[in-house]
C-alpha cells in the first residue's frame, strides 16, 4: 500500500509527541504499525519490549499484534543478515501491545514493590466488586456506628 | 566412563534408542543397574509403561535423585515442607521489620503474592548456586536497596535452615551437587545413566550431571535437535543454549541419532519445515493426519475435541495414546471436567479438595465458631456428613422454621432466645390476610427444651478455645469434629462417638465412601503438614482460633486430589508437559492470538535490563521457550494432530488465530480449518452422550428410535409440544395456569366459592396477575427469605402505618384538626408517637435492628414530619377532621360485619381494614389508604380491578360508618414518601353510582367467575415485562405471547 505524504510524516516524525487524527478506515492503524517498525529500524539498540502500544479494545490489540508480527517477520526475510531483526523475531512474544487496562495492570505488577501492593493482585469482576462493597458497608457500619 | 549427548529429532527417537539400549544391556546382564532421569511424573509413568517389568531400573526426577544421593552420603538433613517455608519467610520478614531492615517492602510482608514471589526468588538463587554471602557482598557494594534487603533476607533464611539442619526442596539439589563434588569416590554406580525429556538445566542441575556422568560406566543425555536446521534457527533457540551449557561443562561425545520414522509423513513434514523463513517445500495436507478446528467458544472447542476422543476410544485406541493439551490449564479445566463427565470419558485431572462434599461440610464447621451464622448452622446440621447426636432431623426442621420466624441472624444468644416463647412476640403487619401463628407458640415446652438443650450442646461442642496451640486445635478437630482418635486413623472400624460430629464415620457410610475417605485422608495430610511445620518453625506458643482456621482453609483451598492412577485415562495437561511425552493422537486447545504464544510472566523484582546489568548472573528459568516448545510438541505426535481454537472471544468479537496456527497452515497447500457454526448441534451419528443424542433425534425428527430411548424420546417430544404451545398465540393452556380437571375446579370452588370472605389485596392480586394468585393462594407457595438485619419493606410499611395511626388517633382524642395553625402541636404529637412506636418496634414488627436503626428512626421522623406539614396545608382548604383509624370490618373480633356486595347473579363477601376515615362538618367522609411506596395508581388500574382499596373501602364506609343523609365524598391513596395522592375517586351521589366503581365491580365479578373456572394465566404488565422483581418469576413463563393470551381471557 502506498502511503500518503501525511502518513509518511506521521510515521517518520520522531523526538516529539504526536496526535494523529483521521476518520475511520483511513489507515490510522497502518500508520501506528509503520511508526512502530520505523522506530525499531532507526534505533537498532532498542529491544522490542522498549515500545508500548495501547488500544481501546482487546480485539484491536490482537489485530495490531498480528500486523506487527507480520511486519517483523517480513523484515527478517528481507534482511536475513541484520541481527537486530533476528533478535526482534526471537522476542515477538514480548510485544507490548495491549489495552490500557492490561498495560496498567502490567505496570503495577512490574512495580509492585515500589507501589507496595501484592504482586499477584487480581482484578475483581463487577459482581465480586458489588459483594465487596456491601460487605464493606456492613463492616463499616458495625465499626463506626455501633457503640 | 563415557558420556554421550544423543541429539534426536524427537522424543520418539530418543525413546526408541533408550529402549533398545536398555534391552541390549539387560540381555547380557538382567541385573545391570540402570538409572533414568526424567523431568516429570507423567513422563516417568510413560517410561514405566514402556519398560514393563524390567528389573534393576531406578527412574528419578532431580529431587528424588538428590534425596538418594544425600541418603547415601548419610546427610542428617531434614526437608521442610511448603507450609514451613512460608511460615519461616513470614517469621524472618517480621523479625527484619522489627529491626527496621526492610523498608522497601515493609508493607508487603503479609501479602500472599509477595511471599510467593520471594519463594520463586529463593528458588532462582538456589538453582543458580548463588550463596547468601556472595549475594550480600556483591549487592552491598553495588546493588540497589531492594537487592540489599533481598540479600539480607536470603542470609537469615539460609542461616536458620543451616542451624536447624533443614533444607528446602531446591536446597537439596544444591547439597547433593556439593556432596558429589566433595568426594569423588562417593555414589559410584556400576551401571548406566540415561537422561531424557529435558530441554534446559539449571546451573546446579548441570553441576550434578557433571559429577554423576563420571560415576557411571556410561551416561547418555538425550536432547531434541535438528541437525538440518541452522543453529540460530528459531526452533532451536532454547535447545541451543542448553546444548552449549552441556558441552561447556561436561566432556561428552556428540552423536546425531538417525530418525526412525514412525511419525506419519505429513506430521514429519510439518516438524521438518515449520518456522523455516523460506519454506523449502509445501505439500498437500492429509486430513487424517492434521486437522484444524475453529469453534465459536472454548466450550464448543472442548466438546468437539472430547467428541473425537470418544470416537477414538470406541475404536479401541488405548487412552494412554491420546492426550489433550492447552496453553492455560486453569481456563480449560472446568470445561474439560464438565464435558468429560457428560460424555463419560476418563480424563486425568485433579479435583479440588474443597469440591468434595465431606470436606466442604468440614470447612463449614470451621466457619461456625463463634458467631454461628443462621444459614451455615442449618446447613451444617442438615449435612449428611455431620452425624451429630444432639438434634434429630425433626428438631432441625422445627428449628429452621422457628429461627426464620424470629429472624435469627447469628450469635448463640439470638438462637437460644428464638426458642423461648416469652421472648417472642407476634409481629404486626398491616395486612388483612395475616393470621398465621408462630410455630414457637404451638410447640410443647418439652419439645422446645429438647431443641434448646441439643442446640446449646452443639454450640458448646463446636466452640474451640479462643487461643490455643496449633497441636491443640489439630487434636480438637481430629477427635471432636472428624471423629478420629489419634492412632486409630488406619483402623477399619471406627464407632460413632458421643462427643464428635463423626465426619469420618459419615464418610465410611457414604454411598461414595472411597471418594470421601480419600478426600478426608488428604485433609488429614494437611493437618499433619501443619503440625510438622509448627514443629519445624516454632512460633508463638498459642495462636488465635481465627488465625489457625484461616491458614487451614487457605491450605485446603489450594489442595487437589489427583485422579485415580489405576484407571486408564486421557492425559490432560499444559502444553509444556508434552515436551517429554509421545502421543499417537494429540489434541491442542486454545490456539488463538494472545493465548499461545503468550507474553512471559511479569517479574516483580527485576526488569530484563536490570537482570542483564546485575553484577551476579541472574537467569530466569521459564517453563519453556514457546517456539521451541511448539516444535518439540509437533515432533512428539505419531499419528494425528488436531489443533483447535475459539474464533470468537467472550464478548463475541472475532478472535484471530495464533501465529503458530498460521505457521502450521503455511506448510500445506490445502489445510483449511473446519469451522463449527454458532449454536451448532451434532447430528445423531456424532452425539457423544444421551442428551446430545436425544436432542439430535428430536431436531432431525427421527422416525426410528432405539427401544431403550423410546420413553425419553416421547417425554422430550411432549415437552416440545408444551413449549411450542407456550410460544404460540393460541389461548393459554393447561401448562400456563389454565387448569382443566374438574376435580381441581371443585376444590377451588370449595375454597374460593361464594362463601369465601375476600380481602381487597386478594382481589388486587388476581387483577394484577392471575398466575401469581394461583402460585400463592392455590399452590400456597411462599418465598422464604433468609433473615437479615434491619427491616424489610413490609415491616417498614407497618411501622409507618402504626405511627400515623397513633398520631391521628391522638388528634381525634385531643380534638385537633390538621391545619397550618395547629401544625406545631401536631408535630409534637408526631414526636411523642414516634417515641412510643420506636420504643418496642423491633419486637412488635419482628426485625433485628441494624446498626443504622438510630438513623432510620430519624429518617422516618423527617419523612412523616414533611407529610404532616403537607396534610396541614392541604386540609386548610377542605377542613376534614380525623374520624377513625384502622377501621376494621368483617373480622370475627370486630363489631362491624362483613360487607356484602351483590350483583345480578352473584355476591361478594368482603373484609378489610381502612387505614383512616376523615369527616368534615357536613358529616361527609374521606377515605384514605396509606401507601409506603411512591408508585401511583391510575383510575384505569382501579377499573382493571388491580388497585381496589379506594373502591371497596368507600363502599364499606358508606355501608358501615356513614350517617344518614350524608355521603362518602372522596376515596384516595396517600403516598407517604412523595406527599401526594393517587387513584382519587370523588363521589357526587352514592359510591355505587360512580362509573369507575361500577366498572371495577363488574370486573371483580368477572374475575371471581374466572377464579372459579380455575383460570390463572400469567398477565404481564407490559410488553414481555412484569414487575422488576416477582417472587414467582421462576414458576411462570412470561413471553411476548402472554399478553395476547391474557387478552383472549378478557384479562387485559
Amino acid at each position: 500500500m502506498k502511503l500518503t505524504e501525511q502518513q509518511l510524516l506521521a510515521i517518520q516524525t520522531q523526538d516529539q509527541s504526536l496526535v494523529v487524527q483521521a476518520g475511520a478506515g483511513t489507515g490510522k492503524t497502518t500508520v501506528l504499525v509503520q511508526r512502530f517498525v520505523h522506530l525499531l529500524e532507526t534505533h537498532p539498540e532498542w529491544s522490542l519490549d522498549n515500545l508500548y502500544a495501547i488500544t481501546f479494545t482487546e480485539k484491536a490489540a490482537r489485530e495490531m499484534r498480528i500486523r506487527l508480527r507480520q511486519e517483523v517477520e517480513e523484515k527478517v526475510s528481507l534482511h536475513p543478515d541484520v541481527p537486530q531483526w533476528q533478535e526482534h523475531r526471537l522476542n515477538l512474544d514480548k510485544l507490548n501491545v495491549s489495552t490500557i487496562h492490561s498495560l496498567c495492570a502490567r505496570i503495577l505488577r512490574e512495580n509492585a514493590i515500589a507501589c507496595q501492593i501484592d504482586p499477584q493482585f487480581q482484578v475483581i469482576d463487577e459482581q465480586e466488586a458489588n459483594l465487596l462493597k456491601e460487605e464493606s458497608i456492613r463492616s463499616t457500619q458495625k465499626r463506626t456506628i455501633l457503640p | 566412563m563415557t558420556t554421550n549427548l544423543f541429539q534426536t529429532r524427537s522424543m520418539r527417537s530418543a525413546y526408541n534408542h533408550l529402549l533398545i539400549q536398555i534391552e541390549e544391556l539387560k540381555e547380557s546382564n538382567p541385573l545391570y543397574p540402570i538409572f533414568i532421569l526424567s523431568p516429570s511424573s507423567d513422563a516417568i509413568s510413560e517410561l514405566q509403561t514402556n519398560l514393563g517389568d524390567t528389573i534393576c531400573i531406578s527412574i528419578h526426577q532431580f529431587y528424588t535423585l538428590a534425596n538418594a544421593i544425600l541418603d547415601e552420603a548419610a546427610f542428617t538433613i531434614q526437608e521442610i515442607n511448603d507450609i514451613a517455608v512460608r511460615r519461616l519467610i513470614r517469621s524472618i520478614l517480621h523479625q527484619m521489620q522489627e529491626k527496621e531492615q526492610i523498608q522497601v517492602f515493609e508493607r508487603l510482608i503479609d501479602k500472599p503474592g509477595f511471599i510467593e514471589a520471594l519463594i520463586n526468588w529463593l528458588r532462582e538463587m538456589k538453582s543458580q548456586g548463588i550463596f547468601p554471602k556472595e549475594m550480600q557482598s556483591v549487592v552491598h557494594l553495588q546493588g540497589s536497596i531492594l537487592d540489599q534487603h533481598l540479600a539480607d533476607f536470603y542470609f537469615y533464611y539460609q542461616e536458620f535452615l543451616k542451624a536447624q539442619h533443614y533444607s528446602d526442596t531446591d536446597g537439596l539439589l544444591w547439597l547433593a551437587a556439593e556432596a558429589l563434588e566433595e568426594d569423588e569416590t562417593f555414589f559410584q554406580q556400576n551401571g548406566a545413566f540415561f537422561i531424557l525429556g529435558f530441554d534446559q538445566f539449571t546451573n546446579v542441575q548441570i553441576r550434578m550431571l557433571k559429577q554423576l556422568a563420571d560415576r557411571f560406566k556410561e551416561a547418555n543425555i538425550y536432547l531434541t535437535w535438528d541437525a538440518n536446521r541452522d543453529q540460530a534457527s528459531l526452533v532451536l533457540s532454547r535447545l541451543s543454549k542448553t546444548r552449549n551449557a552441556l558441552i561447556n561443562s561436561i566432556h561428552m561425545k556428540l552423536i546425531f541419532l538417525p530418525d526412525h520414522v514412525t511419525q506419519s509423513n505429513h506430521l514429519a513434514h510439518l516438524h521438518q519445515h515449520i518456522f523455516e523463513s523460506t519454506l523449502a517445500e509445501i505439500i498437500h495436507a492429509d486430513q487424517n493426519q492434521i486437522v484444524m478446528v475453529e469453534a465459536p467458544s472454548r466450550t464448543a472447542e472442548v466438546r468437539h475435541a472430547l467428541r473425537e476422543i470418544k470416537r477414538l476410544l470406541l475404536e479401541n485406541i488405548p487412552a494412554n495414546k491420546i492426550a489433550l493439551v492447552c496453553p492455560n490449564k486453569q481456563t480449560y479445566l472446568p470445561i474439560v471436567r464438565t464435558v468429560s463427565t457428560e460424555f463419560g470419558i476418563p480424563v486425568d485431572f485433579e479435583h479440588p479438595l474443597l469440591q468434595n462434599p465431606a470436606i466442604s461440610a468440614l470447612i463449614n464447621v470451621l466457619k461456625l465458631p463463634f458467631e454461628f451464622p443462621w444459614q451455615l448452622t442449618l446447613q451444617t446440621l442438615r449435612s449428611p456428613y455431620i452425624l451429630q447426636p444432639w438434634l434429630s432431623l425433626d428438631h432441625i426442621n422445627l428449628l429452621e422454621v422457628i429461627s426464620r420466624d424470629n429472624h435469627v441472624i447469628a450469635g448463640i444468644d439470638q438462637w437460644l432466645r428464638s426458642l423461648e416463647p416469652l421472648n417472642n412476640s407476634i409481629p404486626e403487619y398491616n395486612s388483612e390476610d395475616y393470621n398465621s401463628k408462630r410455630l414457637v407458640f404451638t410447640l410443647e415446652e418439652q419439645t422446645l427444651t429438647k431443641i434448646k438443650n441439643g442446640l446449646n450442646t452443639f454450640f458448646q461442642h463446636l466452640t474451640p478455645p479462643k487461643k490455643a496451640s496449633i497441636d491443640d486445635y489439630i487434636a480438637w478437630l481430629q477427635s471432636d469434629v472428624i471423629g478420629i482418635v489419634p492412632d486409630s486413623e488406619n483402623e477399619e472400624e471406627i464407632s460413632s462417638s458421643e462427643n464428635s460430629l463423626n465426619i469420618h464415620l459419615a464418610c465410611q457410610q457414604s454411598p461414595f465412601a472411597q471418594r470421601d475417605l480419600q478426600a478426608l485422608s488428604f485433609f488429614m495430610q494437611t493437618l499433619r503438614s501443619l503440625h510438622n511445620a509448627s514443629v519445624q518453625i516454632p512460633s508463638k506458643d498459642q495462636i488465635f482460633w481465627q488465625d489457625f482456621r484461616d491458614e487451614l482453609i487457605s491450605l485446603v483451598s489450594t489442595m487437589e486430589i489427583p485422579s485415580d492412577s489405576t484407571q486408564n485415562s486421557i492425559s490432560f495437561d499444559r502444553l509444556e508437559a508434552g515436551r517429554a511425552r509421545t502421543f499417537d493422537y494429540l489434541f491442542v486447545l486454545g490456539l488463538s492470538e494472545g493465548e499461545f504464544p503468550s507474553p512471559p510472566p511479569v517479574d516483580p523484582f527485576y526488569t530484563q535490563q536490570e537482570r542483564q546489568d546485575h553484577p551476579l548472573s541472574l537467569i530466569k528459568y521459564n517453563l519453556s521457550d514457546q517456539v521451541s516448545l511448539w516444535w518439540q510438541l509437533i515432533g512428539n505426535v505419531n499419528k494425528k494432530l488436531t489443533l483447535l481454537r475459539p474464533y470468537l472471544d467472550e464478548n463475541g468479537a472475532p478472535w484471530q488465530a495464533s501465529p503458530y496456527w498460521e505457521k502450521v497452515r503455511d506448510c500445506f497447500t490445502n489445510l483449511e480449518p473446519f469451522r463449527i457454526p454458532i449454536a451448532d448441534h451434532p447430528m445423531p451419528k456424532d452425539a457423544a452422550c444421551l442428551t446430545e443424542l436425544l436432542t439430535a433425534l428430536i431436531k432431525t425428527e427421527a422416525r426410528t428410535i432405539p427401544p431403550q430411548l423410546e420413553k425419553r424420546y416421547r417425554q422430550i417430544n411432549y415437552a416440545k409440544v408444551i413449549q411450542n404451545q407456550r410460544l404460540s398465540y393460541l389461548p393459554a393452556g393447561n401448562f400456563e395456569g389454565v387448569l382443566g380437571k374438574e376435580s381441581i375446579k371443585k376444590e377451588i370452588i370449595q375454597e374460593y366459592g361464594n362463601n369465601h370472605i375476600w380481602s381487597p389485596s386478594q382481589l388486587n392480586q388476581y387483577g394484577n396477575c392471575p398466575f401469581q394468585f394461583f402460585a400463592q393462594r392455590i399452590l400456597k407457595i411462599d418465598a422464604l427469605k433468609d433473615p437479615e438485619e434491619g427491616f424489610d419493606s413490609l415491616q417498614r410499611g407497618s411501622l409507618l402505618h402504626a405511627i400515623l395511626e397513633h398520631v391521628y388517633r391522638r388528634l381525634t382524642e385531643l380534638d385537633i384538626t390538621p391545619s397550618i395553625e395547629n401544625q406545631n402541636k401536631i408535630l409534637e404529637v408526631l414526636d411523642s408517637s414516634c417515641d412510643s412506636i420506636f420504643f418496642n418496634a423491633p419486637e412488635r414488627f419482628g426485625f433485628h435492628p441494624s446498626p443504622l436503626w438510630k438513623y432510620e428512626q430519624e429518617e422516618i421522623r423527617r419523612l412523616l414530619k414533611a407529610l404532616i406539614q403537607w396534610d396541614c396545608e392541604e386540609n386548610d382548604k377542605i377542613n376534614y377532621e380525623p374520624f377513625l383509624q384502622e377501621a376494621c370490618f368483617g373480622f370475627s373480633s370486630q363489631e362491624k360485619p362483613v360487607l356484602v356486595i351483590q350483583n345480578e347473579q352473584s355476591h361478594l363477601e368482603l373484609r378489610g381494614k381502612i387505614d383512616r376515615i376523615d369527616r368534615n362538618a357536613k358529616g361527609e367522609l374521606r377515605i384514605i389508604d396509606y401507601k409506603s411506596g411512591s408508585t401511583k395508581y391510575s383510575v384505569s388500574a382501579i377499573r382493571q380491578a388491580s388497585a381496589l382499596q379506594t373502591v371497596l373501602y368507600a363502599l364499606a364506609a358508606e355501608e358501615l360508618w356513614l350517617e344518614q343523609g350524608s355521603l362518602v365524598k372522596t376515596s384516595l391513596f396517600w403516598h407517604i414518601p412523595i406527599k401526594d395522592y393517587s387513584g382519587k375517586l370523588d363521589f357526587k351521589t352514592t359510591v355505587k353510582q360512580n362509573d369507575t366503581v361500577k366498572e371495577a365491580l363488574q370486573r371483580i365479578f368477572l374475575h371471581l367467575g374466572l377464579i372459579q373456572q380455575a383460570y390463572f394465566p400469567s398477565k404481564p404488565a407490559d410488553t414481555r415485562q412484569c414487575r422488576q422483581y416477582c417472587d414467582y418469576a421462576a414458576l411462570c413463563r412470561v413471553n411476548r405471547q402472554s399478553i395476547a393470551k391474557a387478552k383472549q381471557g378478557d384479562l387485559s
